[in-house]
């Protein structure tokens, strides 16, 4: 079963690779990014962060979309991680069955509003979080197990 | 029972690596001692200072320091005769982020184990060789 799902621009890093994935107890991590599952050297290097004992698969979104109901099916603990807002809200669209999306972590670029701690949207990103949030999916925000989970409030956001 | 973690080095090591260990693990019970950092620094007043304050009835010590042969390693091996606790050195940041994370449910059997992971070694990263090998399992 999918236990969590991420939004996190460094991937799997140190925060997802350890930290998260032993406090979910997670034997899967499926990432989910166009960019990384078209890049050979990236998918090395994702594949070199994936802690011991762990599954692995990078698939873009499309792909990601075909293999679903295989997934659905699996007895992993999954922790399902994106890259970005755009892949994750054009996955949402075709999926909506995602009860809730962690933003843990997405970077600042010319024109974001700081929202939460770690986490910055440009308006191209907030207009994703609305199509996730049409969709019936909830957004939180929460960096760490050990930080607080805040509700993204998109009314609140001003550029 | 509560397992404690104290993390000893030479110089401020021990204070880096709280440091990268709050901005991967977060909020983490660890205890530092970072010697010689001062000029009338003692080694064997500070060493046994602190395990005089454990309360071994009710808590487990890791005692984690930075080099085997070094002087630090050296006194708290010498305080094993008469103090229990695990002494590991060593330790990298994979290692602590593990113990940290684990230490509380593992046995010395599987504390031991962890030391030996291939996952926490040094490793020497060669030329990009072959891509992607990554299980196509679905």
């Amino acid at each position: 079963m999918i236990k969590e799902v991420r939004i996190d621009h460094r991937l799997v890093h140190g925060q997802v690779a350890f930290t998260w994935t032993k406090f979910l107890g997670a034997t899967r991590i499926i990432v989910i990014d166009n960019k990384a599952a078209h890049d050979d050297l990236q998918k090395m290097a994702i594949n070199m962060a994936k802690p011991q004992g762990v599954k692995l698969n990078i698939f873009s979104v499309e792909e990601a979309l075909s293999k679903m109901p295989k997934v659905e099916k699996l007895s992993d603990v999954i922790f399902m991680v994106f890259g970005n807002t755009k892949d994750c809200a054009d996955f949402v669209e075709a999926y909506p069955k995602l009860p809730v999306i962690n933003y843990g972590g997405i970077t600042k670029k010319e024109g974001s509003a700081h929202v939460f701690e770690v986490v910055y949207l440009n308006p191209s990103e907030l207009e994703d979080t609305k199509r996730i949030l049409q969709h019936g999916t909830k957004v939180v925000m929460q960096q760490l197990p050990t930080t607080k989970r805040e509700v993204l409030d998109v009314d609140s956001i001003k550029f | 029972m509560k397992t404690k973690v104290l993390l000893a080095t030479h110089g401020e090591m021990a204070r880096g690596i709280q440091s990268a260990i709050s901005l991967i693990v977060g909020d983490v019970d660890l205890d530092i001692m970072c010697c010689y950092t001062e000029e009338n620094f003692s080694l064997e007043e500070a060493s046994k200072t602190y395990l005089d304050s454990i309360d071994f009835e009710n808590e487990r010590l890791i005692v984690c320091t930075d080099l085997v042969g070094g002087s630090v390693n050296n006194e708290f091996f010498k305080h094993k005769q008469f103090y229990d606790f695990i002494l590991i050195s060593n330790v990298n940041l994979g290692l602590l982020i593990d113990l940290l994370l684990s230490g509380q449910t593992l046995e010395k059997e599987d504390i031991q184990e962890r030391c030996k992971s291939e996952l926490l070694n040094v490793h020497y990263f060669d030329n990009i060789g072959e891509v992607a090998f990554l299980d196509a399992d679905l």
